[in-house]
């Protein structure tokens, strides 16, 4: 691995083992166990990734904060982003999440989203509890920050839930880049990012720099996502493969498909599109995803993926400009990068 | 062309705007952006597009919400009232206003029965880059300023000796002038007053508000025990302009941090907050 990305494992890792630490308070066991916290304690004790709290600490800590300050938010951020993936699961009707089966699919949609809910009770009072460390009114505004990115993520998910419901199929890549600016970029890195500067300078002045960073790295993170799903080491990647196809989920590929099909091609696509998930065949999927291939839908998805995060390495040269060298910078510069390398 | 012949526009190449990068490179006469033309998609093409794209989409964005801030802000200085229902939303752009003005913080500790003690300078750390000014005395003001080309930028003042500490948000003064705030929204001076039978370590942060806004401070509650206050805070207005935010520490008072929102009562949005450290009685 290259020695700069060497580092992004490294501090994941780190800053995961704190985060987990953390978590484990708001996870403990208690009654009503088996339909309430047992759920609860699911998903994060999956094994994610811990990206967006390793980035909502790094960020911090690079704008001063110590450890302690950050650690609240970066509860709060993971606790609420697995909210939002129970949610979600159930929405996309997802059958896999972290190489098991999602949470609706063990225990029903009702204990999942009741489930859910509590996830998010529970990163609010993560966040609430960052009082102690940062003080009420960055308490405070964290709580808003956290408001806002939750508000947008819902906003973005209406977006692409109602793009399969109405059967869209004259989507553009603008659309594509809004609703994942929305629904994915907030809470995947704007949000931590912003959180992690207003804790560090406790100041949020310049707070609206860290959305263009925080867009390019979010949609570049969230476009070799889509590719993954179609590409990736279903293992490793934990959720089934061509299960966006499936879903009917409008990814960049998707939209370059139709736009480059043939009339033919892109009727049978769009009388797909149309079918409730459950009726859309494996040889349906295998089509779909043959002729991807063949109109060079994938590669364009990681040409533009690449470009994204080629100018999200420039925004974050110009946010972190002038501040010390130290491992947590480090870790945010090379995130760019990063997100093209999983595997 | 002859002298009758009406001049006529040639017809549009397209009537709405581009918002898909490989259908605005697309060869004119390719026909419609749905069309396969069986080109596959140069990767400079597509590199520069998306980047092109991107900054549109998300430069879009953050202007759609800098123009809604901006007629909030408006609303919120030229008639000096806001309306109670978009108060949530008007509490977001006070705040972008408040960037605009200075700061200006006073502090003062009181040891001792009410004497004022000087704050020795001993030592001096910034969380973040260097701020203007250095020493931290028994009143202090400081118009805060962040260090340029810094996003949030924010310096911590710890003062030993009187066992007091100074914390002030700078906010971009710089950027008043670049924006054209007017003069007229002058910063409210405050200064804290912390008067204690033993040495308190005290922290204000604080935004700057206008002169005419009035400040609530509320009881200063225990971070570990939420039922332990320190209740004796005041608010007063002196006629110099500064408002003075005292707090009475009584001798019996708990060992712990305390801390305590600090409102601006125009807009009932948290401005900051007060926070002391009373250590253990020996």
């Amino acid at each position: 691995m290259d020695a700069d990305l060497a580092v992004v494992p490294e501090m994941l890792r780190r800053y995961g083992d704190v985060t987990r630490v953390a978590l484990a308070r708001y996870l403990a066991p208690r009654e009503p166990q088996r339909h309430l916290y047992a759920p609860v304690a699911d998903y994060p004790r999956r094994g994610g990734r811990m990206l967006r709290p390793t980035l909502c600490i790094a960020t911090a800590r690079v704008f001063g904060a110590t450890l302690e300050q950050a650690a609240h938010a970066a509860v709060g951020l993971e606790l609420l982003h697995n909210a939002f993936l129970v949610h979600d699961d159930v929405e996309d009707e997802s059958e896999a999440r972290r190489g098991r089966p999602t949470l609706h699919a063990l225990h029903g949609t009702a204990v999942a989203v009741n489930a859910g809910d509590a996830l998010i009770l529970l990163g609010l009072r993560a966040l609430i509890d960052s009082r102690a460390t940062i003080g009420p009114r960055l308490a405070l505004r964290l709580l808003e920050e956290a408001e806002r990115m939750g508000r947008e993520s819902v906003e973005g998910q209406a977006i692409e839930l109602g793009w399969r419901r109405d059967v869209a199929l004259h989507l553009e890549d603008a659309d594509y880049l809004e609703m994942v600016l929305k629904k994915t970029c907030w809470y995947t890195t704007i949000f931590p990012s912003r959180a992690g500067a207003l804790i560090g300078a406790r100041n949020e002045d310049g707070l609206d720099r860290f959305i263009r960073f925080g867009f390019f790295l979010g949609a570049a993170f969230q476009i070799q996502d889509d590719v993954l799903n179609l590409v990736g080491d279903e293992a490793r990647y934990g959720k089934e493969l061509d299960g966006d196809i499936r879903e009917g989920k409008r990814t960049l590929m998707l939209l370059h498909l139709l736009r480059e099909s043939s009339d033919d091609e892109r009727g049978r696509l769009a009388r797909l599109l149309a079918l409730p998930r459950a009726a859309r065949e494996a040889r349906d999927i295998h089509w779909v995803r043959e002729r991807m291939d063949a109109r060079g839908s994938i590669e364009y998805a990681r040409q533009v993926a690449h470009a994204l995060a080629g100018a999200a390495r420039e925004e974050c040269a110009r946010l972190y400009v002038g501040l010390p060298d130290s491992p947590d910078r480090r870790f945010i510069e090379a995130l760019p990068v990063w997100v093209l390398e999983r595997r | 062309m002859s002298d009758d012949e009406r001049v006529k526009r040639p017809p549009l190449e397209r009537v709405r705007p581009i918002r898909s990068w490989d259908a605005g490179w697309r060869p004119r006469g390719s026909g419609d952006a749905g069309k396969n033309d069986g080109a596959p998609s140069r990767v400079e093409d597509v590199v520069t597009r998306s980047v092109e794209l991107g900054y549109r989409v998300v430069d879009d964005y953050i202007k759609r919400g800098q123009e809604a801030a901006r007629r909030m802000r408006q609303g919120t200085y030229g008639a000096g009232e806001i309306a109670q229902d978009v108060q949530g939303v008007a509490g977001q752009l006070v705040r972008s206003a408040a960037d605009l003005v200075g700061a200006w913080i006073e502090f003062a500790a009181l040891t001792g029965g009410g004497a004022v003690a000087s704050a020795a300078d001993a030592s001096s750390t910034n969380a973040y880059g260097p701020l203007g000014g250095g020493t931290t005395s028994g009143d202090v003001r400081r118009d805060g300023a962040p260090p340029p080309d810094v996003a949030g930028a924010a310096a911590t003042h710890a003062a030993t000796g009187s066992a007091a500490t100074h914390v002030a948000n700078g906010p971009a003064a710089t950027a008043a002038n670049a924006t054209g705030a007017s003069a007229a929204t002058e910063p409210l001076r405050v200064r804290l007053c912390v008067v204690a039978s033993r040495p308190i370590e005290a922290a204000l942060d604080f935004r700057p508000v206008p002169a005419d806004h009035h400040l609530v401070v509320y009881p200063l509650r225990n971070d570990a025990d939420g039922t332990i206050t320190i209740d004796a805070v005041k608010v007063e207005s002196r006629p110099d302009g500064t408002t003075v935010i005292r707090v009475d520490v009584s001798a019996a008072q708990a060992a712990g941090r305390y801390s305590g929102l600090v409102v601006d009562d125009q807009t009932n949005v948290p401005i900051g907050d007060v926070s002391l450290v009373v250590p253990a009685t020996d």
